[in-house]
């Protein structure tokens, strides 16, 4: 038995993380909304963030939970950056789809 | 050596919020409208919070609601509401192959998550800051704050200087023209 097992809310935060991150993985390969794809985007972060502060506390240490709240920090960048990006592709293409973001594909 | 209990308050609890927060990452990912997808993501992050909070990790439980469900999911609404987006063609593509592809990847990724849980060794040495030494030496949110002003100074400047720069970048985006 290792060291995640022994700890029954450590194997259960690890699976709720991978759990969240797939469900959020899926959901930015299949959709095809720019918002929507932002937000699964910041569930994955979620996610990530979940199995820090997991982590942090089985190893009774506190550096997780600075790392979370980086990380959080970064997310809050990252969605004004997004947003700002799709009001942009918004006001130039009348849509957020990606469907219809092909001018790179040559 | 001591089995730990399994069925105590806090670990019902914790079951509870973990069930809640995957169904609702279920429903973000699977309705329709952009406006229901943000408000389960709402959803999430409380339980999430709430895990948190059980976890004895109060700061990110704080974090997590006040900036994470607070301030950014209400500049998603907001966008949500400025752009009037209601629905976008093509989204939920026809073809099963693509969700099959999906599926394939994120549940591989998912299968790699348990085999660390199943096979993973520690390689982290504990840094003794065990529960009753956090409430001895003044609660969590003191000794975090301890910690980010002395080891972590520099990560933090550097945060602040990338919090200044993607508000610069928002704005110089979302402005209707650059002069």
């Amino acid at each position: 038995m290792n060291f995640i097992l022994k700890d029954p809310m450590l194997a259960q935060s690890l699976l709720l993380s991978g759990a969240l991150f797939s469900i959020g993985l899926f959901g930015v390969f299949v959709r095809r909304n720019l918002i929507v794809i932002l937000i699964c985007i910041e569930l994955m972060l979620t996610a990530v963030n979940i199995s820090f502060v997991a982590f942090s506390r089985a190893n009774s240490s506190l550096d997780g939970q600075l790392a979370t709240f980086f990380i959080v920090t970064v997310a809050a960048a990252e969605s004004a950056v997004g947003l700002g990006l799709l009001i942009a592709i918004f006001r130039n293409l009348k849509e957020v789809g990606t469907a219809t973001l092909t001018g790179l594909k040559g | 050596m001591m089995q730990p209990m399994f069925w105590t308050m806090p670990q019902i609890l914790f079951s509870v919020f973990c069930f809640l927060a995957v169904l609702f990452a279920v429903f973000t990912v699977g309705s329709r409208s952009p406006v229901a997808s943000a408000f389960s993501l709402v959803m999430v992050l409380f339980n999430v919070a709430a895990i948190f909070a059980i976890q004895e990790a109060h700061f990110a439980a704080a974090i997590q609601i006040l900036v994470y469900a607070g301030a950014i999911m209400v500049l998603f609404l907001f966008v949500v509401m400025l752009l009037n987006i209601e629905s976008v063609p093509l989204d939920f593509p026809r073809s099963s192959f693509r969700y099959v592809l999906a599926g394939l990847g994120s549940l591989s990724f998912f299968g790699v998550i348990l085999f660390v849980v199943a096979e993973g060794q520690s390689s982290l040495e504990t840094d003794g800051y065990t529960p009753e030494m956090i409430a001895n030496s003044g609660g969590n949110i003191r000794l975090i704050s301890q910690r980010m002003f002395s080891g972590y100074l520099f990560t933090f400047e550097i945060i602040a200087m990338l919090l200044l720069l993607a508000v610069v970048g928002a704005i110089v985006l979302a402005k209707r023209k650059v002069d």
